[in-house]
């Protein structure tokens, strides 16, 4: 029985009663990069529902931080192909601004643009790429940051507040872009222990509420309340992939056991 | 009451002094000696220097050719001109000072008025009366300044108000005085304009060549490369005679060309010798500085540039709004050391002909009346160089302070 | 595109990737060069609207530097037009390198143009060369150039031990010493170089006596407004042969230090390897001196007349120039000094003094080798700055290379060829400035691994 942060027993994730949505939202078809000789993914195929949590595991280098960098084009995939909400990610640049504003992504190093308050942090895209009026996106912006816990902290810069406050505005001004698919790239992992909880709580709520999360993370925890299904990548490639219980009770490979011994 | 100071005070300010002396001055025998040797140096060095200022020196020199140390041989009918733009300069600068409260502005609105002020100088007659009225106008506004944000807080658009103040002093300026030869400025004027210019034209040059040395197109950047690496690598001096003999060759002329059926014409630009360096200090400034803020651009973290990617900005916003306000940030104090650079570099001039400060200091010593006072005349020069070059770089020490306890 | 190690047929699609760009970039430029300059001017146009216009990523890159190359082209050409119809007007050539020949390859480097007679003076020159107003332009180029590197790499060496002594002294415990040094510094730092050298030149070296009041020193030093003049070493017939005795002396003297340095690791005994080095090195100059008779005379300046002849001639424009750089330079030398020791964490000096190691033998073993690592790369650019300094030289009367330069063009009207000339000899130095520099820092980092 998985609990949640509010003490309630919930029943487990349920493909059958309707949370995950029927759509492919993303679409991957032996997708292939190399940087220079070396080959960091080497044919990845998966497909994504809408409102699909995917937790994504494996050891340094295998590839996952590359994969999810991929589908928002911070890196190019060499070959293969990558489809987003119906869209194909390529070299054509209107398909590349529709797929940019329909994914957020929160980084391992928060990425707070140091010399902007959190209001203007927030806000910075919303003038610029929305074209949202002074108000509106003020409005905005405090609801998000309300949503993530922080309402006071508008008007600080990002060097006064705690790590974990930090990234918590960096998951606020993702979602101000109001995405339809949230990418996590290990958020937690630069936090101290006693902010890690913070943020995933945001995380899980963000889950609840319906998002479409791919989230590369140590988080064993999150990891079995949140995920509706669990990727292995080793060595550029998905080694095995399936259902948080699944993997807890009866992972298949012997990579993946190797893997699980190691971290839990 | 009657208090009483304690009977130790004095000797112990006494004891304080000797222990100091002991520790920082006789520690040990090699470091006695090495106080004594320096001691005795610098006692004969300061001697000499002090005898040579006060009685053999003869400082008429400087005192019978204000004018032409300060502005040349700018003609006596239109100083009127210079009065304006020091008057509207020390207004203007008064005004900053009290209406921004960073440091930066603060310190430049006192740099230029303290400018004003030594211009002041110049006057013929009486000195007093110009320094008093520039003085008085800048705390004028200053006060001024102060007593409208306090009664009224509308800091803001009296901020955008001054700054279009400032352009607009700018445009003033350059109107007024062009109405003048170039030929005719000369002195700490011509020295001034030439700094001013170059580093008013050579800042933004060398942030558009630190962004292209960056770039990802292989053609932008290795013609950046180019530029920066060949100016770095020749003296300023050799710029200097290329603008003055070979530039207007290559810019004195009218060409039509005939595009699609369409007449295009391309103006000549004729340039005298004041326009020919600056245009040789804004190029060899620009590299310098392309270097300085390609240090740092190299400084702001690559994930800000993803991250601002992430949020769907294009690659113009990310450079204005994200990169460079961190980058510049990052450089200021070098970014200042290089405009002290430049300031210095404008003695350079003498050599294609322009009569700016130190010109003028070797000019008035041709005079019959004042022949043979070189060390007088050279002395004043170095003297208005070092106060102008040592506020600059402590005031970038200051910069460099407030900065880095702010720091983000 | 990245490398896609598969098949051979697409590794060599990629390796001939880059020599089909540059063909292309070479072909692309040719045309920019010949064809009508409107032709450029209509591709930027073409370029910059397709860049904007476009819709796909690599196109996008495509025309923007063509956009870019076609403009930097187009801006050239007209530039270059202007240049040569004006040179044209006035009868002068560009080129006068240049000579159009009848056989292939058509057009041949010259230096005939330099060959002329110079007609100039020039009152000193370095290393030995000799040249009156009879030689050629080339001739007297040379001595300019021999000029500015006998004052540039005297100004280096000069100047690296006053800034390095005034550095340390800025953080010496001594008040008045720091004091002094940093006196020293802000005050010469503030002022321009070309302020100091004239200050030098004329308030200075100009006033002392002439050379009948000078200073007279024993008849062989003479101290006046026309040089310092010193006795010194004329060479004989000698000469050579001792140099090159002297060279084979260096290398064993080499030899034996390594050997000796060598042997005191192992065994941990001193074996003073220095010593033993300098030992054999003078044993061999001396036998040198030996074996080819008398290599050196010794020549001291006399006094005829007005001027002096013989032994080593200092003039007031070199020392001028020679005190100016350094005494400039060793300020920003200064600073680096002191920046690098203070970047030095304290842990070091304490856990030297720990050890027992004295101050200045902290200095010299533990502080300075780490402060020259960090130092290296500023210190480089003073060593540029001093060298693109020294064409000041024309402020003070010395005959630098740019001052031989600009004598050159006064007398032939050459102002494009000569300037040219000058800018790539000041490049090159720079750059081979900068080379030595880049190993030094190189071997430094080595040695620590």
């Amino acid at each position: 029985m998985a609990e949640t942060t509010n003490g309630e027993a919930t029943a487990p994730r349920d493909k059958a009663d309707g949370r995950v949505g029927a759509n492919d939202i993303i679409i991957c078809r032996d997708v292939k990069k190399w940087f220079g000789d070396f080959q960091a993914l080497r044919g990845i195929t998966i497909s994504i529902k809408e409102r699909e949590v995917v937790v994504i595991m494996g050891p340094s280098g295998s590839g996952k931080s590359t994969f999810i960098r991929t589908l928002n084009r911070l890196e190019e995939h060499d070959s293969g192909q990558i489809i987003i909400d119906g869209v194909e990610l390529n070299n054509d640049l209107r398909n590349l601004e529709k797929i940019r504003s329909e994914i957020g992504m929160v980084f391992q190093q928060f990425n707070l643009f140091p010399h902007l308050t959190v209001r203007r942090n927030i806000t910075l895209a919303l003038s610029h790429v929305r074209h949202m009026r002074k108000k509106d996106s003020t409005e905005l912006a405090e609801s998000l940051l309300e949503r993530v816990g922080i309402p006071e902290q508008i008007d600080k810069f990002p060097a006064q507040l705690s790590g974990g406050q930090q990234q918590r505005v960096a998951i606020a001004r993702a979602l101000a872009m109001q995405p339809r698919i949230m990418l996590f790239d290990e958020p937690t992992s630069a936090l101290d222990p006693e902010m890690i909880k913070e943020v995933l709580d945001v995380m899980m709520e963000l889950a609840e509420s319906g998002m479409t999360m791919i989230v590369v993370t140590h988080e064993m925890g999150f990891a079995k309340e949140a995920a509706d299904r669990f990727l292995f990548f080793d060595e550029g490639l998905i080694v095995e992939e399936g259902t948080p219980e699944h993997f807890f009770t009866n992972p298949q490979e012997e990579r993946t056991k190797l893997f699980l011994s190691q971290i839990l | 009451m009657t208090a009483t100071t304690p009977p130790v005070a004095e000797p112990l300010t006494v004891r304080r002094a000797r222990l100091w002396a002991r520790e920082n001055l006789f520690g040990s025998v090699p470091n006695t000696l090495l106080t004594i040797v320096t001691a005795v140096f610098l006692a004969a060095a300061v001697w000499g220097v002090f005898r040579f200022v006060f009685f053999t020196a003869e400082w008429e020199v400087v005192d019978a050719n204000r004018r032409l140390f300060f502005v040349g041989r700018f003609p006596s009918d239109e100083t009127w001109r210079i009065w304006v733009v020091l008057f509207t300069v020390a207004g203007l600068a008064g005004l900053s000072w009290g209406l921004w409260s960073g440091i930066g502005m603060k310190l430049a609105a006192l740099g230029l008025g303290g400018l004003a002020l030594v211009f002041a100088f110049m006057a013929e007659g009486d000195v007093a009366w110009s320094t008093a009225a520039i003085v008085a106008l800048f705390t004028g506004a200053y006060a001024a300044a102060r007593w409208l944000v306090r009664t009224t807080g509308y800091a803001g658009p009296a901020r955008n108000l001054a700054v279009a103040g400032w352009l607009a002093s700018f445009v003033l300026a350059t109107l007024l005085l062009r109405e003048v030869n170039t030929a005719l400025w000369g002195g700490l004027l011509l020295t001034m304009t030439l700094a001013i210019v170059g580093i008013v034209a050579s800042f933004p040059l060398g942030v558009l060549l630190a962004v292209g040395r960056t770039s990802t197109y292989p053609v932008i950047r290795l013609f950046c490369v180019g530029y920066i690496e060949l100016i770095r690598g020749v003296p300023l001096i050799t710029l200097l005679f290329t603008a003055k003999f070979i530039l207007p060759l290559m810019v004195e002329r009218e060409r039509e060309l005939s595009l699609l059926g369409i007449d295009v014409t391309f103006p000549g630009v004729e340039m005298d010798d004041v326009l020919r360096a600056m245009a040789a200090i804004t190029i060899f400034s620009s590299a310098y500085l392309a270097e300085i803020v390609r240090g740092g651009l190299q400084a702001v973290p690559k994930g800000q540039v993803e991250a601002a990617k992430a949020l769907g900005l294009g690659t113009a916003r990310i450079l204005g709004l994200i990169v460079l306000p961190q980058a510049l940030r990052a450089v200021i104090p070098a970014i200042v050391g290089q405009f002290i650079a430049l300031f210095k570099d404008t003695s350079l001039v003498v050599i294609i002909g322009l009569t700016e400060l130190l010109r003028a200091g070797q000019q008035v010593t041709a005079q019959p009346a004042f022949i043979g006072k070189q060390a007088e005349a050279l002395l004043f020069v170095a003297l208005i160089y070092w106060v102008v070059a040592f506020s600059m770089s402590r005031a970038s020490q200051q910069l460099e302070r407030t900065l880095g306890v702010g720091e983000r | 595109m990245s490398v896609l190690t598969e098949t051979p047929v697409q590794r060599l699609g990629a390796a001939l990737r880059p020599a089909a760009l540059f063909g292309l970039g070479g072909a692309a430029l040719l045309a920019g060069i010949l064809l009508p300059l409107e032709f450029a001017l209509a591709t930027v146009i073409v370029a910059a609207v397709a860049a904007v216009l476009s819709r796909n990523a690599r196109v996008q890159r495509f025309t923007v530097q063509a956009a870019f190359a076609a403009a930097v082209i187009a801006v050239g050409r007209i530039l270059i037009d202007n240049l040569t119809f004006h040179l044209d007007e006035l009868n002068l050539n560009a080129f006068p390198f240049l000579r159009v020949t009848g056989e292939f390859p058509f057009i041949e480097v010259t230096r005939d143009f330099l060959r002329q007679r110079a007609g100039f003076d020039i009152s000193e020159s370095s290393f030995g060369l000799e040249y009156t107003a009879n030689d050629s332009y080339w001739d007297a180029y040379m001595v300019g150039l021999a000029n500015t590197v006998r004052v540039s790499l005297l100004g280096i060496f000069l100047a690296t031990i006053v800034g390095t002594v005034a550095g340390v002294a800025r953080l010496s415990r001594n008040w008045l010493v720091s004091r002094v040094a940093t006196v020293y510094v802000e005050t010469l730092r503030n002022v321009p170089l070309l302020v100091q050298l004239i200050f030098w030149y004329t308030a200075v070296f100009l006033k002392l006596p002439t050379t009948t009041e000078g200073v007279n020193l024993f008849e062989a030093v003479f101290i006046s407004n026309r040089a310092l003049a010193l006795p010194w070493l004329g060479t004989t017939s000698g000469f050579g042969l001792w140099v090159l005795l002297l060279g084979v002396g260096v290398l064993v003297a080499a030899g034996v230090w390594a050997l000796r340095a060598r042997r005191q690791e192992q065994t941990g005994r001193p074996s003073y390897p220095w010593w033993w080095a300098f030992g054999t090195f003078a044993v061999i100059g001396v036998i040198g001196l030996l074996a080819t008779g008398t290599p050196l005379t010794y020549e001291e300046p006399e006094l005829v007349g007005r001027s002096y002849e013989g032994g080593l001639q200092i003039t007031p424009e070199f020392t001028a120039l020679l005190v100016g750089l350094t005494l400039y330079t060793g300020t920003f030398i200064a600073e680096i000094v002191r920046g690098s020791i203070q970047a030095i964490p304290k842990g070091q000096t304490e856990a030297a003094a720990a050890l027992g190691l004295s101050g200045l033998q902290r200095l010299r073993y533990v502080i300075l080798p780490q402060a020259m690592r960090i130092m290296i790369p500023p210190l480089t650019n003073q060593y540029l700055n001093l060298m693109k300094n020294s064409s000041l030289a024309v402020a003070v009367a010395f005959k630098d290379l740019f001052d031989v330069g600009r004598v050159t063009i006064n007398q032939t009207g050459q102002a494009v060829p000569i300037i040219v000339l000058v800018m790539l000899t000041y490049l090159a130095m720079s750059l081979i400035i900068s080379l030595v520099m880049n190993t030094v820092n190189n071997r430094l980092r080595l040695e620590s691994r």
